[in-house]
């Protein structure tokens, strides 16, 4: 055994007190501090927890989207294919790690159309989430919206050849929201609280799914505006 | 807070604000975490020597990794990827807690009722503390107890593996010399 295996040994015999610890599990509850730091570290915004927990206890993750927070009609009703996606989405009960809780499909909301086609509704969950469902393409789901996180913003792309989707929704009083991609500045109207975006064919590197996205500028009907980073 | 999942495209990410995870992505990490948690749960207790903190930390490390599916995808080892993130949560909550030190080790030095086993731990944590900076405990405790080569620690740190072998060098020889205090002067 050569000089330095023997010193690593002794220092392995060394520290050998410290692997007989009582193993310990993740904390069930987490103190003030933790769990403030966590959601923090979550949400871009502090605001944005206040405007959660009013949504959520209030008014619902659909409450200041006009155009969802309605009563149901025949267009809302989600179709088989479409429940079995959220229910591939959600995670199986009593596992950790869920943020987002079981999707309320009877609450589904019908807020318009992709570029594409496809339909795109709002679904609120259990846990007081706000999730935006493209049928047959993805689920973005997270806090309800808040004058400080007015909107959601999802980038769907698919390689070389294919076109990017951008979409989301936006709060009442959002009148446009805009970025950059693929070194264009795209501004998109807000429409029944929608935005979508098709862009051309990517014609990028092949290691990237799509062009990259800057961070989105929301503007509000007062004139005012916020970049959500 | 957003999590998004997408069917057939590779890329489907949200700002609403802030993408976290997929919730395959999810089930797939909470499969890797209950895998190594009880590793990483003994790691955080090596370097923090305190329960409860450790306790946070390991689920800090699980939300950290839920939000990172990307570093999990590009990891060459996915446990020294969650060893890596255990470390860095590991390291600031000891920068955090420094100010707190003294008056914590005083605590611990208190206990009245403490048995051989626990003091034989703390010895050994004291030797650690006396001998190491937290930068090279980490690196100790993870090389000689959780055994990650001079290259996987490389890939945690972002130092080169001949830097690590130097600094273990280095850091073995201190605790060695510490170890024997007698040795250290003429």
């Amino acid at each position: 055994m050569t000089e330095m295996n023997l010193e690593e040994e002794h220092v392995r015999r060394l520290l050998a007190p410290l692997d007989r610890l009582e193993p310990i599990r993740r904390s069930g509850r987490q103190r003030p501090g933790m769990r403030a730091g966590l959601i923090a570290a979550i949400v871009a915004v502090a605001l944005a927890l206040i405007g959660v927990s009013l949504a959520a206890t209030q008014w619902g993750p659909l409450s200041g989207i006009s155009s969802a927070d309605r009563p149901p009609s025949e267009r809302d009703k989600l179709g088989p294919e479409v429940v079995a996606q959220l229910r591939s989405d959600e995670l199986p009960a009593g596992l950790s790690g869920d943020q987002i809780g079981k999707r309320l499909v009877e609450s589904a909301r019908w807020v318009g159309n992709l570029p594409d086609g496809r339909n795109l509704y709002l679904v609120p969950s259990a846990d007081g989430r706000l999730c935006v469902l493209a049928a047959g393409l993805s689920e973005s789901c997270g806090d309800a919206l808040t004058r400080a996180a007015p909107i959601t913003f999802t980038i769907s792309a698919n390689g070389v050849g294919s076109r990017p989707l951008i979409y989301g929704v936006a709060l009442d009083g959002v009148v446009s929201v805009a970025f950059r991609t693929g070194g264009v500045a795209v501004t998109l109207p807000v429409r029944n609280n929608v935005f979508a975006y098709e862009g051309p064919p990517y014609e990028g590197s092949p290691s990237q799914p799509g062009p990259g996205v800057s961070a989105p500028t929301v503007n509000f009907s007062d004139g005012t505006s916020i970049t959500i980073r | 807070m957003s999590v998004t999942k997408a069917d057939g495209a590779q890329l489907a990410r949200g700002i609403g604000p802030r993408p976290i995870a997929s919730n395959r992505f999810a089930v797939q990490l909470e499969a890797l975490f209950v895998q190594h948690e009880r590793q990483i749960g003994n790691y955080l207790l090596q370097m923090v020597r305190d329960r409860e903190l450790a306790e946070d930390l390991l689920q800090d490390v699980f939300h950290q990794a839920l939000r990172d599916s990307a570093g999990l995808a590009n990891a060459r080892s996915p446990s020294a990827w969650l060893f890596g993130i255990a470390r860095n949560k590991a390291l600031a909550a000891l920068r955090r807690r420094r100010r707190f030190w003294r008056a914590h080790q005083r605590l611990v030095r208190r206990g009245s009722d403490q048995s051989a086993n626990d003091q034989e731990l703390i010895a050994v944590y004291e030797l650690l503390e006396r001998s190491l900076a937290p930068d090279d405990r980490a690196l100790v405790l993870l090389r000689y107890l959780h055994g990650f080569s001079a290259v996987e620690l490389a890939g945690m740190t972002g130092r080169t593996p001949a830097a690590i072998r130097q600094r273990l060098a280095r850091a073995r020889t201190s605790l060695l010399v510490s170890e024997q205090p007698d040795l250290e002067g003429p």
